[in-house]
């Protein structure tokens, strides 16, 4: 029972995430916002007893993606300016 | 209540994650923004293949002195879309980090 | 206006395939064949505690070949790409200094770089055992890589011992791979060693062996694609 109240909060997290992740106008907001997607995501991914994907979601879904957005972004922004 | 459960709250979620992904890819004019579309509908999709493979009640695949090695298939969950989408993820990154260098 | 329309027409036929997926959707009280063939047969014929290790290893361990060409390609074109542009930047464009990083942050990663490359050993190492493997392992070595390079940015990646790394623990994994072939029944077959006690740390015949090479090479390749990023977005 108190899985599936943790399960409704992290849906919750994970929606109103992706929506600022789209909507958003700022790029470094989105890219934050996409790596909570992927950290909530792992979370969830425990729940359903899988451990192995929810390691490998928060180590290179939340960790690396999230640094190498952070790189390009700041290649286009050298490049504009 | 039949929806009120974990499996079928997890479902949704990935659904509606996948349809925010697809709105982002296509309304989106900046390069990024689409990337991170196309991220979170690998999200979705991989939220709704472990979804799947979740049965009630049961623990994960891994044979510990908790599970023991007898009776196996009535104690754990399905462990094959668990190791298709570890395979899937490692995959969206190569393929995110290539698409990403693409500007 | 049309174009609007067009967007929502396509993401209502998305949301329909979607509820009629949803309606048929039962949930499940109980494995699938596929799943209790590998459950029940899985201890005897391979004898790793972690069952998705044992899948991934041995059952599809063609798929997991697969995925380690698709990553070398990756880190291959991320490479040329960075020989190109630095190509271009001889003639005229130079490199930009770099802000340093604080002294909190350097210090900091001094203590726990190691550290987290002594996690991501022990869980590619304990793979079989334990929730984890050569992939897991390797991203957390990644992880630690991208420690190292924020605290300090301006280090040169030495690209030729990742590629030693990466290359050597490659072709050791499709030299396991053809032993099995000769030894034992098949491709990646792991029976060339003996399997051992069930739930100790060598047992399950050659997967540690084959699981340490995989998170060697992924953790050299991930390293290296995010090193060459870093060069990338270094030049002016």
């Amino acid at each position: 029972m108190e899985y599936i109240l943790i399960a409704i909060v992290l849906a919750i997290v994970m929606l109103i995430m992706a929506v600022m992740a789209i909507h958003n106008k700022k790029l470094e907001v989105a890219i934050i916002a996409a790596g909570v997607v992927s950290l909530f995501a792992s979370v969830l991914y425990l729940l359903l007893a899988a451990p192995d994907v929810a390691m490998t979601e928060a180590a290179i879904g939340s960790g690396l993606s999230t640094v190498i957005f952070f790189y390009v972004l700041n290649k286009i922004r050298k490049n504009n300016a | 209540m039949k929806y009120f459960s974990l499996e079928y709250i997890s479902i949704i979620t990935g659904f509606l994650l996948v349809v925010i992904g697809i709105w982002g890819i296509l309304t989106q004019k900046n390069i990024i923004k689409m990337i991170i579309g196309f991220t979170i509908f690998d999200t979705g999709l991989h939220v709704i293949m472990v979804s799947i493979a979740y049965v009630r009640g049961k623990t994960a695949p891994i044979l510990d002195d908790a599970v023991g090695i007898k009776d196996v298939a009535d104690k754990i969950v399905d462990p094959v879309p668990q190791a298709l989408v570890l395979t899937a993820i490692v995959i969206g990154l190569g393929v995110t980090a290539n698409v990403s260098l693409c500007n | 206006m049309l174009k609007n329309s067009f967007i929502l027409a396509i993401l209502i036929a998305f949301s329909l395939i979607f509820v009629s997926l949803f309606i048929s959707y039962e949930g499940n009280d109980e494995l699938s064949n596929l799943g209790k063939y590998y459950a029940e047969n899985g201890v005897q014929e391979v004898g790793a505690q972690n069952l998705v290790t044992s899948i991934v290893v041995t059952y599809r361990g063609i798929d997991t070949l697969g995925e380690v060409v698709i990553l070398f390609l990756t880190a291959a074109i991320i490479g040329f790409f960075l020989k190109l542009s630095k190509k271009d930047s001889k003639n005229g464009k130079r490199v930009e200094k770099l802000r340093e990083a604080s002294e909190i942050l350097k210090t900091g990663s001094q203590a726990l770089v190691p550290l987290i490359f002594m996690f991501g050993m022990y869980i590619f190492i304990n793979g079989h055992l334990t929730p984890g493997g050569g992939f897991q392992g390797g991203a957390v070595i990644a992880t630690g890589f991208v420690l190292m390079m924020i605290a300090n940015p301006v280090q040169k990646v030495k690209h030729g011992v990742l590629a030693f790394v990466e290359s050597i623990s490659g072709f050791s994994f499709v030299v396991i791979g053809i032993l099995g072939i000769v030894l034992a029944g098949g491709f990646l077959d792991n029976h060339i060693l003996k399997l051992g006690t069930f739930g100790e740390i060598l047992s399950a015949g050659a997967i540690p062996i084959i699981y340490s090479f995989i998170g060697l090479k992924v953790g050299a390749e991930l390293s290296g694609i995010v090193g060459s990023f870093n060069e990338i977005q270094a030049e002016k």
